[in-house]
């Protein structure tokens, strides 16, 4: 084992990734996804290849359909994604607890409340409640590769797979780890023909699910007992049922309560709250999102209190539970710390597309087009903010097409109609809606931004790539020959760096009748191998502020506060530049050059670049 | 805690306690710049002394270019993960608007360092007609502040990688915390890659060296927080080296003359082609009846002149004229407008 971790604290993930790699874990897989992508990043870190078959999938529905099948085999598997990635492997998930497992797998499903950086904050809870298979909800690092273990030693006892919840305050704070080493688990990969379990057939399918019922009581009573739920009797007067982060923050602010927290949430062990309910004098739950432990407990006729004082909406924070307690009654007013006002003048940072990145030139030219564009999950879907502001529906991973594909049926003819999708994103659920609006004969254009990784979660390799997980060399699908067998004729690829290109693609592909598609093609700046070239300056002699290169929304570009006074003045942060460019090619007064011709032009040039503020009292 | 006359200028020399019981650190700043690096470090000279230690931050989209908040929390068992409003011991802020920003965090007698460095996001420029910048100024330093100007401070150390000078911050941190300068060297020496080693640690010294005003910076949050409400309140600051004033607001308005862009038309040489009107970026043009360009919005105008260099008949060209005469520029365009639409050629 390659051992890299310095700090003694791990983050949740990469403690979820040494508990599954503890636990003898032999193939792992998953669809890249904020927070959760660093698990089997880590996995692969700490693991060497012959011990661990691990690499993403094309999207969570395969990754879990990839680890079925090796549980069938007899392996350990761990299968990562976010929350709204669930929504995706939903169809297999609910299936599988009806065939069940042979290896143990653990389904690790990571919420995001708050959205920090997804399209909803749902609660998978419910989900694994819905299929039927045992929710396992660890509160810190060493929960959850403690818990990780756990889960697979279920998921086998019980032939189910078990889902695994963290938040994303779990799998991205470090917390201290006391871990042990990996089992190894010396299991010949075997497959047994037994179609009454593995063949969903209706007549099959109803014998198990019976099983599957079966299973869910043994499970009800096994939880009941279980020490994962651990009960703290403090101070009787209040007592909280919590799980996961939740405890902390309770904790943390009512550090007198006595508390239930429990480890699994699915099944809830009812008894064990009936007993824990009658030991304390008023009940509280205090759980992130939805009430889902408040109507589990309701049901089963116990008074008590929860979303009436804790939010539904985002996540919890010892200052959010602090006040939840204080309008509960349970905390005096104005109890805990208190909070400076805001300081007059700071602004908004909201995120931006990194210098150079190629994806501003095509929403820009679409911008310019007043195309309706439908837009998708990925960097890009920053392109519906100031100043590209051109992206005006998102919805979900790979909805783009399908979505412009209804817009064009519904005969909207003033605006060309536009959908705009990332390679990775493509590759996971672009292809069924580009075959569709082929078939419908759609009028529109398919927009493919091909930077060659899958950005947005910190650049992981897809099928599309020609290296795997561990970097090594793997075959590699052709998005515009995808494209072309699926039978689309109009099909261009163009380097987005080349503006005048681009911009004429676009305008071709709208003129085209029927289903186009343009593949921008240019490797993302922040892949592993860093595209810089020249970087470029503003002779401020030539620029009148005009601002077209600001439309871009190039972090390297900002006024020159050295010639504010005058009239106006933009500048380029050399250490930010990448030198891609497209300032330049947008600059209608040639003020934008590179260092480079800017020296060779003349010596006086070169002095005004390197002195900004002289420049500016030159004028 | 340590009684300070504040009116005598003079601070004691005073030694930080042998063992903290526990504490809170924020670590903020601009993505790229190293938070998550900073706050690694100082957890890891943390744990060497002993302590539970928990560190929350948000990765993702924080990356581009947005806020990064790391929290670092520790003591004897540390639960929440997350500093909350109104409890950080200390903040340490690589960037001057996310130091602000975070202000909110601390205690009303903690400690802010916070470097002058500023990244003024694109979000706070693209103003494309007043062009004003919302930017906080470096003048006005709110209560409980050190501002450190962390490249000035740094010198030569930051010279190969200016990301270093921000480590000026930690030296300074180190003083107030009580482990000896052998455990952040060793904490560096295990974080920093190898080429920014020599400067990090230089940088590191250069920022410890700063001990007295950072020591006169604490002392001054102790003394004044007893009788003052927590809030923005602005005092003067102890501030280890003179910082710049400019404006919270910045605008060409008051400034000599203030000139705006009018794009003039010659309408007896347009032939209505369509394409200024097509390639305004800020769609201020539209064909009139007569198919001739019109100046539409001149409010949304930025002078770039992209019309003028694309006319094919020349017919166009944009002048930057003083506000105060802006009207008179537009009404006569104008009244070409009203004169051509009566009398059709």
């Amino acid at each position: 084992m390659a051992e890299t971790t310095r700090l003694a604290l791990l983050s949740g993930n990469e403690a979820l990734a040494l508990g599954a790699y503890h636990a003898g874990v032999e193939v792992a897989t998953g669809y890249p996804g904020t927070p959760s992508t660093e698990v089997l990043e880590h996995l692969v870190r700490i693991s060497e290849a012959g011990e661990v078959d691990a690499d993403w999938s094309t999207n969570e529905k395969v990754a879990l359909d990839v680890g079925i099948g090796a549980a069938l085999a007899g392996k350990r598997v761990l299968v990562t994604m976010k929350h709204v990635g669930v929504n995706v492997a939903m169809d297999s998930l609910m299936t599988s607890a009806y065939i069940g497992v042979k290896g143990g797998l653990v389904l690790m499903t990571a919420d995001d409340p708050g959205m920090h950086s997804s399209q909803n904050e749902q609660d998978n809870r419910y989900l694994g409640r819905f299929a039927g298979i045992p929710v396992f909800e660890p509160a810190d690092s060493q929960e959850i590769y403690d818990f990780v273990q756990v889960a697979f030693e279920v998921s086998e006892r019980f032939d189910v797979p078990c889902l695994l919840r963290t938040t994303t305050r779990t799998s991205h704070a470090r917390s201290k780890v006391e871990a042990g080493a990996r089992v190894v688990r010396a299991v010949e990969p075997s497959f047994t023909r037994n179609p009454a379990k593995y063949v969903m057939l209706p007549a099959f399918a109803r014998e198990r699910h019976v099983v599957h019922l079966d299973r869910l009581e043994a499970l009800q009573a096994y939880v009941e007992e279980h020490p994962l739920t651990v009960e703290e009797l403090r101070s009787r007067a209040l007592g909280v049922v919590t799980a996961g982060i939740s405890y902390h923050h309770v904790r943390e602010v009512l550090p007198e309560a006595s508390i239930l927290k429990l480890g699994i949430e699915f099944p809830v062990p009812v008894e064990r709250i009936r007993r824990f309910a009658a030991k304390v004098e008023r009940l509280l739950v205090v759980e992130e999102l939805e009430p889902y432990l408040e109507e589990e407990i309701r049901r089963i006729g116990i008074t008590v209190e929860g979303k009436r004082w804790f939010p539904r909406v985002g996540e919890l924070s010892a200052a959010v539970v602090r006040k939840g307690f204080v309008e509960a009654g349970a905390l005096p007013a104005g109890d805990g710390p208190s909070a400076r006002l805001p300081v007059p003048g700071v602004g908004n940072r909201p995120p931006v597309l990194c210098p150079g990145c190629p994806h501003s030139t095509p929403f820009l030219a679409l911008g310019e087009l007043d195309a309706i564009v439908s837009g998708d999950i990925g960097c890009y879907t920053l392109a519906a903010a100031p100043p590209l502001s051109s992206m005006d529906t998102c919805l979900a991973m790979g909805s783009s097409i399908g979505i412009a594909t209804g817009l064009a049926v519904s005969g909207l003819s003033k605006q060309p109609i536009v959908a705009t999708i990332g390679d990775s994103t493509f590759l996971h659920g672009g292809i069924p809606p580009l075959l569709d609006a082929i078939h419908r004969q759609a009028n529109m254009v398919v927009l493919i931004l091909d930077n060659g990784t899958t950005a947005m979660t910190g650049g992981q390799p897809h099928p599309g790539i020609a290296y795997d997980i561990r970097g090594r060399a793997a075959p590699a699908a052709d998005i515009a020959a995808i494209c072309r067998a699926a039978g689309v004729t109009s099909v261009v690829v163009v380097d987005p760096y080349d503006v005048p290109a681009t911009r004429r693609a676009l305008r071709a592909a709208i003129a085209h009748r029927g289903v186009s598609v343009v593949v921008t093609s240019r490797v993302c700046v922040e892949s592993p191998v860093k595209s810089r070239g020249p970087v470029y300056t503003v002779l401020s002699d030539r620029c009148d502020g005009c601002q077209a290169c600001m439309k871009v929304g190039c972090p390297a570009i900002s006024w020159d506060l050295a010639t504010m006074s005058t009239p106006p003045g933009v500048k380029i942060d050399p250490a930010v530049c990448s030198g891609c460019t497209i300032c330049a090619q947008l600059c209608p007064s040639r003020a934008i050059v590179s260092v480079r011709d800017a020296k060779a032009d003349d010596a006086k040039v070169l002095s005004l670049a390197a002195a900004p503020a002289e420049a500016g009292s030159a004028r | 805690m340590t009684r300070v006359n504040g009116s005598n200028g003079k601070v004691p020399a005073r030694t930080p306690p042998a063992r903290l019981e526990s504490g809170n650190l924020v670590v903020v700043g601009v993505g790229g710049q190293g938070v998550i690096l900073a706050s690694n470090l100082v957890s890891q000279v943390l744990l060497d002394a002993g302590y539970d230690v928990k560190k929350s931050e948000v990765h993702g989209m924080s990356q581009r270019g947005g806020t990064v908040v790391s929290h670092v929390r520790f003591g004897p068992e540390v639960h929440s993960v997350m500093v909350e409003p109104g409890s950080a011991d200390w903040i340490v802020a690589f960037e001057w608007e996310e130091g602000l920003r975070s202000l909110s965090y601390l205690k009303p007698n903690g400690v802010a360092l916070v470097s002058t460095e500023r990244r003024i996001p694109p979000a706070a420029m693209l103003d494309h007609r007043d062009q004003s910048l919302e930017y906080p100024a470096l003048g006005e330093v709110p209560f409980g502040v050190l501002a450190l100007d962390t490249f000035a401070v740094a010198g030569d150390a930051a010279a190969a990688v200016p990301a270093v000078a921000q480590t000026v911050l930690l030296g300074a941190l180190s003083v107030l915390l009580p482990f000896p300068v052998e455990a952040w060297q060793a904490s560096i020496n295990a974080w920093v890659p190898r080429k920014a080693l020599t400067g990090n640690l230089r940088a590191f010294e250069r920022g410890r060296a700063l001990a007295p005003e950072v020591r006169a910076a604490e002392a001054a949050a102790r003394t004044v927080a007893r009788t003052v409400e927590p809030g923005p309140e602005v005092v003067p600051s102890a501030s280890a080296s003179p910082v710049e004033h400019d404006g919270a607001k910045r605008s060409r308005d008051g400034v000599a003359e203030r000139l705006l862009p009018v794009v003039r038309i010659e309408r007896s040489w347009c032939k209505g082609c369509d394409i200024c009107v097509a390639m305004c970026p800020e769609k201020c043009l539209v064909l009139d009846e007569l198919d001739v360009a019109v100046f539409a919005r001149p409010e949304r105008c930025t002078g770039c002149q992209l019309c003028a260099l694309l006319c094919p008949d020349l017919a166009m060209d944009v002048l930057w004229v003083p506000a105060d005469d802006l009207t008179g520029w537009l009404f006569a365009n104008e009244e070409d407008r009203v004169r051509a639409a009566a009398d059709p050629r």
